[in-house]
């Protein structure tokens, strides 16, 4: 009877369909399918896609609502898409209603799923949970595992695949000054085996001058001593593995932070490394040029030791913001000997440092999604096809090769995706040998309540 | 026949203005208020919208407080709540700008869209319901509660104005509002006059054009941006203009006066008239407002009005600047004009140099219900703000009024 529904929904999708083409090389969007349509006075609204490829199947997850003082608990759902794009299974991870989830983050290592998220029970504050999600769409628990519950505040999670398991990383309020980033390892069983905040190597430590100027009370904020200035600030935090045991990490410094003066945020680059004793090290951190990446997050990936990192760009201080890339290479960043420079050298920067992708009317929003398809990544990003027209209804696709050439020009990047009803979140997926595109759109009535999929390309 | 209902309303609102006239008396002397600076919202370091309160990464552009102790906050197209134990949730929005009534959660706004400078604001009720100027809506949009649910509603525009009976003028450009207690009206401000609206007849009565002469023809009336509003517990209301830079109190007979700020049209900038009596007194591009629930004073800070100053309601006084040491003095020469050049880049200024770290208000937000400020820092170099105290840890700040009962 589902699978019935399902179909009536898919074909009834197709015949009212969002114009769908394709113009750049070896992208392929034939067709489109809905994976799930909510009832959005009882749920509310898809917020939040993360996905994961597992093996012949991928994994989606997204929350529905938010944490509000009254509305409807935000959730956490899933579904498990097959090689053919269909939806094998829809999961809800949850074990009790009134206990908010939000900000879902997932990966895959050794056939399973991690999923991790931010959740607040008693109206405390935020903890890190996490479950295990089998392949075939058994969770192993669905009122979660802490990863992280202690008294401070912990959110934002995101987490990568390891070696031996996955890596899980937040944000932590830490000793009631900032946050600060911490990481546990999580073994392939969803066990938390090693915890730690995420300090500098003292060889490479930054300088304390790097740090901005504090201010003139007695006793700052802002770190001035270096047990508290090792500690890795900022948010917006993504990781991915790049190595045995080594990960390369990306988050929104506080570096200049001066009170509520712009420019106070940069984009850092460093690696992550755990001791003989299972601590967690932050070595050869790089810092991007002010006003140049933006505090979004973005799209982290590595392909053939080059990383891709997408995200919004204010490109300069004057612009507005844009999808944007830049490209590192991760031999150069990991035998860095200066990686503390004020500007990328040209060892450690790929290409030129950052590379505009996408420039429309109206600002792109940082919602992109990215995959590695042949001889260069396929960047998507939501935007909107005129100034006139506020809400996004486009999602926008370019090319971009390992030594940072451009399929199109940032001008004319191509139109993958006009739907007639607007756009919220983007995400891709492999199942098996197929992309696949996932986004979020409105219902027809306003509401962000539909999922739809399509497929990319195949390997 | 007045209902006994109406009787005990009355007699409650009295006692309670009874209570704040003894404290407002306790006060008089503002030369003696000390105020200390205090972390509020918008954490260092990033983290997550909701929660703990000042754990929160999120930020605000305006505020208001209800008598139970719950604070308002909008920001992001969001209506958050901030209850009385320091917890901030979403009450109303998607986080996504647009335009629909009904539940909390699907609600949606175009907060601060449009307009050069975002002004906008909100103001709330004692029983916690908020008024917001939705400027991108051109409308006046209310949340209230309604059982165990948050519904929002267009109560002024927007929608509205496309309907044959709807005969309220057309709400234009900038868009603030504040509401008057002592009837439960609230007060509309717009370039092209005030309204007062009851929202319990959704009556709409025109109060008339803003009182600003044009300078070089005192006979013909200027215009206003009205960027932001407030009421004080006596039915006054008082909405700042940014160019030209003015104060302006709508008395609780509806009647609008022009209180502070020196009309000026063009040429360079007064920086030599420091304090003095409100209405010679130059305000720098101001943009937020808030007025004390006393009625003794309004705060007028923003734009390029980098330091938080107080202007007497009495016509009479004079004004004063909250200076480092939370006390009030009184400026020989405009604020600005004694730290250097008003427009301030963290890019270019001299990083060696410490002192420019010292703190700064570059705009107030609102207050709670007992009249503490909150505002937005900035680094200034020179004169400062209050600075003193315990180190923040946010980046939107609480500036308490001490007194004895809460040192």
């Amino acid at each position: 009877m589902r699978r019935d529904l399902q179909a009536v929904l898919c074909l009834s999708l197709q015949l009212a369909a969002c114009f769908v083409w394709a113009r750049a090389p070896g992208i392929q969007v034939e067709m489109t399918s809905l994976i799930h349509s909510t009832v959005p006075a009882t749920e509310g609204e898809i917020r939040e896609i993360t996905a994961a490829s597992g093996n012949r199947r991928s994994l989606l997850v997204w929350q529905t609502s938010g944490h509000y003082f009254v509305g409807p608990v935000s959730r956490l759902k899933a579904a498990l898409i097959a090689e053919d794009g269909s939806t094998i299974k829809e999961l809800l991870v949850a074990c009790k209603d009134e206990i908010v989830r939000e900000k879902p983050a997932v990966a895959y290592s050794a056939g399973r799923f991690l999923l991790v998220w931010q959740q607040i029970s008693e109206n405390q504050d935020w903890d890190i949970f996490s479950t295990i999600i089998e392949e075939n769409g058994h969770v192993d628990h669905p009122c979660g595992s802490p990863i992280a519950d202690g008294a401070p505040n912990q959110a934002l999670p995101t987490v990568a695949a390891a070696a031996d398991g996955f890596v899980v990383l937040w944000q932590e309020a830490g000793s009631g000054k900032h946050y600060r980033l911490r990481a546990a390892k999580v073994d392939i069983k969803g066990i938390p085996r090693a915890l730690g905040d995420l300090t500098y190597s003292k060889s490479i430590e930054e300088p304390l001058t790097r740090y901005g100027t504090g201010w003139n009370a007695p006793s700052s904020p802002y770190p001035r001593s270096t047990s508290d200035h090792a500690y890795v600030m900022g948010g917006t935090a993504q990781i991915v593995l790049a190595g045995d045991n080594t990960h390369l990490l990306t988050w929104d410094d506080e570096y200049g932070w001066s009170p509520g003066a712009s420019g106070g945020y940069t984009r850092r680059f460093a690696l992550l490394r755990w001791t003989r004793h299972d601590r967690p090290v932050v070595t050869n951190v790089l810092r991007s040029p002010a006003y140049s990446l933006g505090s979004s997050p973005g799209v982290l990936l590595i392909q053939d030791d080059v990383v891709l990192f997408a995200t919004g760009s204010t490109l300069n201080r004057n612009d507005n913001e844009v999808a944007a890339a830049t490209l590192l290479s991760l031999p150069n960043l990991r035998f860095n000997h200066n990686p503390n420079s004020e500007t990328p050298g040209a060892k450690t920067w790929q290409s030129e440092e950052i590379i505009p992708l996408f420039y429309t009317p109206v600002n792109v929003a940082p919602r992109l999604a990215a995959y590695w398809y042949k001889t260069s990544w396929t960047v998507v990003a939501v935007g909107s096809r005129a100034a006139d027209t506020p809400l996004n209804r486009n999602l926008y696709v370019n090319s971009l090769d390992k030594n940072g050439n451009l399929a199109q020009s940032a001008l004319e990047a191509n139109i993958l995706v006009n739907s007639s009803l607007p756009l919220g979140d983007v995400a891709i997926v492999k199942s098996g040998t197929t992309h696949w595109l996932v986004w979020s759109e409105e219902n027809g009535a306003g509401l962000l309540t539909r999922l739809q999929i399509a497929p990319l390309g195949m390997d | 026949m007045v209902p006994i209902t109406r009787l005990v309303a009355l007699c409650a609102h009295i006692c309670g203005m009874l209570i704040l006239s003894a404290q407002a008396l306790a006060l008089e002397d503002w030369r003696n208020e000390r105020w200390t600076v205090e972390a509020f919202t918008q954490a260092l370091g990033g983290g997550p919208e909701t929660g703990p309160v000042e754990h929160s990464g999120a930020s605000v552009s305006s505020m208001c407080a209800d008598e139970r102790g719950n604070l308002y906050v909008a920001d992001g197209q969001y209506i958050d709540i901030v209850t009385g134990d320091g917890l901030r949730y979403h009450l109303a929005g998607t986080g996504r700008a647009g335009y629909r009534d009904g539940s909390g959660h699907l609600a949606q706004f175009r907060m601060g869209i449009g307009i050069a400078y975002s002004p906008f604001n909100i103001a709330c009720t004692p029983d916690g319901r908020v008024f917001i100027a939705d400027i991108g809506n051109a409308a006046v949009r209310q949340l209230q509660w309604n059982e165990s649910r948050v519904v929002v509603t267009t109560v002024i525009g927007g929608k509205l104005a496309n309907r044959e009976t709807y005969d309220a003028p057309t709400l234009k450009g900038a868009l603030s509002v504040a509401y008057r207690a002592i009837d439960g009206h609230l007060i509309v401000a717009m370039p092209a006059g005030a309204l007062d609206f009851d929202p319990k007849t959704k009556r709409i009565q025109k109060l008339g054009k803003w009182p600003i002469y044009d300078p070089s023809d005192p006979e013909r009336l200027w215009r206003f941006s009205p960027f932001m509003g407030d009421a004080d517990n006596y039915g006054n209301s008082y909405f700042v203009s940014r160019n030209p830079d003015a104060v302006v109190r709508i008395g609780a007979d509806g009647s609008i006066k022009h209180i502070a700020g020196l009309i000026r049209r063009g040429g360079k900038k007064p920086h030599h008239i420091g304090d003095g009596p409100p209405l010679e007194a130059y305000f720098d591009t101001p943009n937020s407002l808030v007025a004390d629930p006393s009625g003794q004073a309004v705060y007028v800070n923003g734009g390029d009005e980098y330091d938080i100053r107080r202007v007497p309601t009495d016509l009479k006084s004079t004004t004063a600047t909250l200076m480092s040491d939370g006390r009030w003095y009184l400026s020989p020469i405009h604020p600005n004009a004694l730290r250097g050049a008003a427009v301030f880049s963290s890019m270019v200024a001299d990083t060696k140099s410490t002192d420019r770290s010292d703190l700064m208000v570059t705009q107030l937000v609102g207050r709670d219900w007992t009249g503490n400020l909150y505002g937005r820092l900035a680094p200034w170099r020179g004169a400062t703000q209050v600075k003193d105290g315990v180190p923040l840890t946010t980046r939107i700040f609480r500036i308490r009024r001490l007194s004895e009962d809460n040192p």
